[in-house]
């Protein structure tokens, strides 16, 4: 099988595996009790029609399927409903002011993740059971077991308030205007319009949500990288290059961490999903408006729309790396036969 | 059949029960460092929710009663973890929150390794229509971040304990399923499950007799390294005021309603966050030393 019709093969079964993951969240979540208290507050008690007319308006009444069908007829037309938390403005406008800021953040602490991971990762196998090793191995456990949400409290505490190094709440300085709109996402549009203010300041802004990721989530990449590299340090192939008289310097980068590295792809999808996750906690520490905000404020308010919506997209975007990490497992090792 | 005929593919079983008895599971250094965090964890939840059924209080303090030391005193010899805004004892509430952790970190994830089992040995013994559909409904939930897709079914189903360990079991037995399935496929090639089909058994004793007791091994090491992880999930969800309904207390409730005070009185959201970190670091060492354990490294 060729590459592109290996790609067209798991596109398709990317769009039935979302369509799954519609119909299994919109059964979950509407499975139970009627949101349109939550949604009107104490107006519900007062305005009886007002109930009705809601009800009517958003078919609360029909039965799952048929309420199914209206979203996914909306969905066919870009309409993703409307959001009650945020005062019954459409879904898909939220999604687009907020949306932006969790890429940025996402693609931060991915960079974060991915220098402190492969770095720690090469440190602790050149220092194999030695200290090093071992502090390495205790810092990723200690990143790794603590909550995205406690890591971000403490680095709030030390980094914020005690130190004053950094910006903390929001995405800018306040008074700090937006760039004009070209890619939709800020921080890319400062950077090609040249728009240094914004981008110095959206990137002090960004350092701590993005670490506070970051430290939670390299020690996938440290763990697998430390064993991989182990490993491929004593295969056949790292005896041939040293036995040429290849320096050990050009052994280790070209020979060993080259393959080294394929194993970090395999956990690529994992560490999206850390991240994506972490989101959710580190924008609503730090204030900054993004999608996991949206989703607490959804969840909050029972907001089943925002929270269907958000789901729907968090999907999209680990299918996406997927797919992504599978294609340049299948460019990087020859050996992987397509299938 | 002699202790020497006893064929030794079926030892899997046997070695979990007798792992110190087996010369090749050695229990090792981290199994003991790991073993040591789980137990007491364990210890006190028990301790906690018998003294609860008995109505007695084995904490120190009475957890939900205020005023048994001052307001947002710092830690203390009397209270060695401080008290709260309504001067409650922060170690009290933090013992009488240890039964939700561990629980839900136990029955999420025997939940989903009973029925992984049964449903990834099935689909992979038989293969076909049952093992597609299972492997593309796995799909839909791998591709759903498990605290997005829970958010979702507690804003449902309402915050309560009860419905949060529902949500993450929903939510979490597709990965044992697939796992299941892998094993199953690496040992139904094997000689001796040939040697049942031949002698006529049906799939149910074979599944049941000889496919189950030789993957059960890989999936009960995964499932010890995966009680952190529960407990991870669970203290996010609880940070977002998701599990038990306040006054009761509950680690990341309480670490998200202490954040604001984190400046003037950091023990008060510090310390149940630093018991989250333990107690996922203790199920994590454990799990890696019995891996390293069964594996015979």
């Amino acid at each position: 099988m060729d590459i592109g019709r290996y790609i067209a093969r798991r596109l398709l079964l990317a769009i039935f595996v979302l369509l799954g993951v519609l119909v299994v969240t919109f059964i979950l979540s509407h499975s139970y009790g009627d949101p349109i208290y939550a949604w009107l507050g104490k107006n519900a008690a007062l305005h009886p029609n007002l109930v009705k007319l809601y009800e009517d308006k958003y078919h609360l009444n029909d039965p799952v399927y048929i309420q199914f069908y209206y979203y996914i007829v909306g969905l066919a037309q870009g309409n993703l409903g409307v959001s009650p938390s945020r005062g019954f403005e459409p879904v898909s406008q939220v999604i687009e002011q907020t949306l932006p800021f969790t890429l940025q953040i996402a693609f931060f602490a991915i960079v974060m993740t991915l220098v402190m991971g492969i770095a720690l990762g090469i440190a602790a196998s050149f220092y194999y059971k030695r200290p090093v090793d071992y502090g390495v191995r205790a810092f990723y456990l200690a990143g790794y077991a603590s909550p995205s949400f406690f890591v971000a409290l403490i680095l709030l505490i030390v980094l914020v308030y005690y130190l004053h190094l950094l910006p903390s709440g929001e995405a800018v300085g306040v008074g700090i205007f937006p760039p004009h709109v070209i890619t939709g996402i800020p921080m890319l549009d400062a950077l090609i319009q040249g728009d240094w203010t914004y981008l110095g300041s959206a990137l002090q802004h960004i350092i701590l949500p993005s670490l506070a990721l970051a430290l939670t989530t390299f020690g996938v990449v440290t763990r697998i990288l430390r064993s991989s590299v182990l490993d491929v340090m004593q295969s056949n192939y790292i005896r041939t290059a040293r036995a040429k008289g290849v320096n050990e310097r050009t052994v280790f980068l070209r020979h060993g961490l080259r393959n080294a590295m394929i194993p970090v792809i395999t956990v690529s999808s994992l560490i999206v999903t850390f991240i994506l996750t972490g989101t959710v906690f580190v924008e609503y520490i730090f204030a900054y408006p993004g999608m996991g905000q949206y989703v607490v404020q959804a969840l909050l308010g029972q907001d089943f729309p925002g929270i269907l919506a958000c789901t729907l997209i968090y999907a999209l975007l680990i299918v996406l790396t997927n797919l992504a990490a599978d294609i340049l497992y299948v460019v990087v090792d020859p050996q992987i036969r397509l299938g | 059949m002699t202790e020497k005929t006893k064929p030794k593919n079926q030892m899997s079983l046997g070695r979990l029960a007798f792992i110190t008895g087996d010369a090749k599971v050695r229990v090792n250094k981290e199994m003991i460092i790991g073993g040591v965090i789980v137990a007491f964890f364990v210890v006190v939840a028990i301790a906690v929710t018998i003294a609860d059924i008995l109505h007695i209080t084995i904490t120190p303090y009475n957890p939900d009663t205020p005023n048994v030391g001052p307001l947002f005193g710092p830690p203390s010899l009397a209270h060695p973890m401080g008290t709260d805004n309504l001067g409650r004892d922060q170690l009290s509430r933090i013992l009488a929150a240890t039964p939700n952790a561990v629980v839900i970190g136990f029955v999420v994830v025997g939940f989903s390794l009973a029925l992984g089992l049964i449903i990834g040995s099935f689909a992979g013994f038989h293969g076909g229509f049952a093992d597609e559909a299972l492997m593309r409904l796995t799909d839909i939930f791998f591709a759903i971040p498990a605290l997005v897709l829970a958010i979702a079914i507690v804003a449902a189903l309402h915050a309560s304990l009860l419905n949060l360990m529902i949500a993450l079991m929903i939510v979490w037995w597709p990965a044992y399923a697939r796992l299941s399935r892998g094993e199953t496929l690496k040992v139904s090639h094997q000689n001796y499950i040939e040697a049942a089909r031949t002698s006529g058994y049906g799939s149910a004793r074979i599944i049941f007799r000889h496919v189950l007791p030789n993957i059960f091994v890989t999936l009960v090491v995964y499932a010890t390294l995966d009680i952190g992880t529960v407990i991870l999930t669970y203290s996010g969800l609880s940070y977002l005021g998701l599990s038990v309904p306040p006054p009761a207390p509950d680690w990341g409730y309480m670490v998200a309603s202490f954040g604001d005070s984190l400046l003037s009185d950091p023990w008060l959201p510090l310390f149940p966050g630093l018991l989250i970190a333990i107690s996922v670091i203790g199920f994590s060492i454990f799990g890696d030393g019995f891996r390293d354990a069964i594996s015979g490294n």
